[in-house]
């Protein structure tokens, strides 16, 4: 039985750094669907091959895994701002994105933007923004971690040069500094639940309260890092203990990331609404399971048994 | 009937879709033009559902065509394929390698699935023995099941270590084209061991697999 019978979106997880543990926690929560972004892998990439092959992984081997336990996978495709200062390979990187961008399951050009905001972390962020206008597709946005404010308000500003309508943009790892910035221009508003480096789910409990839910959408950005990828669960049963009001929670856990993605035509919530009733002790997806034999999720991971 | 008929008849069905797939194959002149083709096989799904053939459509073909579990989109992405390997006679599986290489799960399926309709199926071997290879069940399944190029083009190596990975992954092995007619002394001896294994274990043994041994006891090797 799900808390408080709710569950969950979280747009932004880099589950190729997350173990299948995660991935049976995350259903067992409440996590029907997930939006994994490309990134880098946590040290420079040096051949255009090994962007090839991840891609190709986040729309093959990452989508399947999740759907072995009951999480509807989609991504989005791009060249981040780390990998952007590479510039020869960052051009060849560009040439490969119209292969990917527009298959199924990839929602957004993500997660772009940039990282200490160097010109050339610049000049590949317009290039995927020409790139997401011209095919007309969602962009996710990524904020630094330093120097945030400003970095946030130049990344706005470029989107809104390249004539992209805020509704179709997600500026993501906001905080209290720049929140109110990103809501009054019109974007939607990612924030990043992530301890010590990011925002905090009591802190996100009173942005919620200070700016209402709209256009908030709560994420993890779980990755290879100390990271929790029941962020999204997490803040939202903190939320309502806070007293937040139940609609409010549902919006900023799930609601807006549905509305905010559907734009793109590759996310349905019909993709997973019909497999909510599923019970927890017989999972066979796509007629297959790496669940082989009838263990529950519930045993795999409480019993001291391996079997 | 052929397989280029068949696929023609059914794709035809919509007369309007169809002119989209054909006129877009028509645009493409350089067969180096990967991306034009990456991008025409993929927007298929525009068109097309994913949906399966239904029964009418299935009633009017030969049984040699194999197409069950086949669904409109993957009919479309075969026959596009097979438009290809006309067009382009001597460069064919070289797009065709290329398709492979940056395909999603369903392109993938459809890749699997059109082998055996291409001109020379033999060319794309090593492809197809990755295929096998995959821990994506429905990859695996592409070429496994309801295809026949394993039983035309798999050596006994090969062929083998399909039959045991099927029955490994609890994939359903009386999909598997040929199953009955390739059996070996080989596969036998493996199969047999798998079942001890299993036996030794506490798990389930597939009565599908002792059918099997049966018959390959039954041709007196």
């Amino acid at each position: 039985m799900l808390k408080n019978n709710m569950y969950f979106i979280d747009p932004h997880i880099h589950m190729t750094s997350r173990t299948t543990d995660d991935l049976i926690a995350m259903k067992k929560a409440g996590i029907v669907a997930v939006i994994e972004p490309a990134f880098w892998l946590g040290q420079p990439r040096t051949s255009v091959g090994t962007f090839q092959d991840y891609f190709s992984s986040l729309i093959g081997w990452e989508r399947f895994r999740a759907s072995q336990f009951g999480i509807k996978h989609y991504c989005a495709i791009g060249l981040n701002s780390k990998e952007a200062n590479n510039e020869s390979l960052a051009h060849q990187v560009m040439e490969i994105l119209p292969f990917y961008l527009q298959k199924e399951g990839v929602v957004a050009i993500g997660e772009i933007g940039f990282d200490e905001q160097t010109d050339l972390e610049e000049k590949f962020f317009r290039l995927q923004l020409e790139l997401a206008k011209s095919l007309d597709i969602l962009v996710l946005v990524h904020t630094p971690h330093r120097d945030k404010k400003q970095g946030t308000l130049r990344s706005m500003d470029i989107c809104l040069e390249y004539g992209l309508s805020p509704e179709k943009v997600i500026i993501d790892h906001n905080n209290e500094e720049t929140v109110e910035d990103v809501l009054n221009k019109g974007f939607w508003a990612g924030f990043t639940i992530y301890p010590k480096t990011k925002m905090g789910n009591e802190r996100m409990a009173e942005i919620v309260k200070q700016y209402g839910p709209e256009r908030i959408i709560v994420n993890s950005s779980a990755d290879w890092g100390h990271s929790d990828p029941l962020a999204v669960p997490k803040t939202a049963w903190l939320m309502l203990e806070k007293g937040i009001p139940t609609n409010y929670v549902k919006q900023v856990c799930y609601t807006n990331a549905l509305k905010a993605y559907s734009q793109s035509k590759h996310f349905k919530e019909s993709d997973w609404l019909l497999n909510l009733n599923v019970d927890l002790s017989l999972e066979f997806y796509a007629g297959n399971s790496v669940l082989r034999g009838q263990e529950s999720l519930q045993s795999i991971q409480e019993s001291l048994i391996i079997r | 009937m052929n397989i280029q008929i068949f696929l023609k008849s059914i794709a035809q069905q919509d007369q309007g879709k169809f002119d989209v797939v054909n006129k877009n194959l028509f645009n493409i002149k350089d067969f180096n033009d990967h991306r034009s083709f990456a991008l025409i096989f993929n927007n298929l799904s525009e068109t097309y559902d994913n949906c399966l053939l239904s029964k009418t459509e299935l009633k009017n073909f030969s049984p040699e065509l194999i197409v069950k579990g086949w669904t409109e989109l993957e009919l479309a992405r075969v026959y596009l394929l097979v438009q290809i390997s006309k067009k382009f006679e001597q460069k064919y599986d070289h797009i065709i390698e290329e398709l492979f290489k940056t395909a999603g799960i369903s392109e993938l399926i459809a890749l699997y699935k059109s082998l055996p309709f291409l001109p020379e199926p033999k060319k794309f071997l090593f492809r197809a023995q990755e295929g096998t290879r995959s821990s994506i069940n429905l990859v695996f399944n592409a070429i496994g099941l309801n295809n026949t190029y394993p039983m035309n083009f798999f050596d006994e190596r090969s062929w083998n270590h399909l039959i045991l990975k099927a029955f490994f992954i609890d994939s359903d092995v009386s999909q598997i084209i040929g199953i009955e007619k390739r059996v070996n002394p080989t596969l036998m001896t493996m199969l047999t061991d798998f079942a001890h294994e299993r036996v030794s274990s506490g798990r389930i043994v597939n009565p599908e697999l002792w059918k099997l041994v049966n018959l390959c006891q039954d041709e007196k090797f």
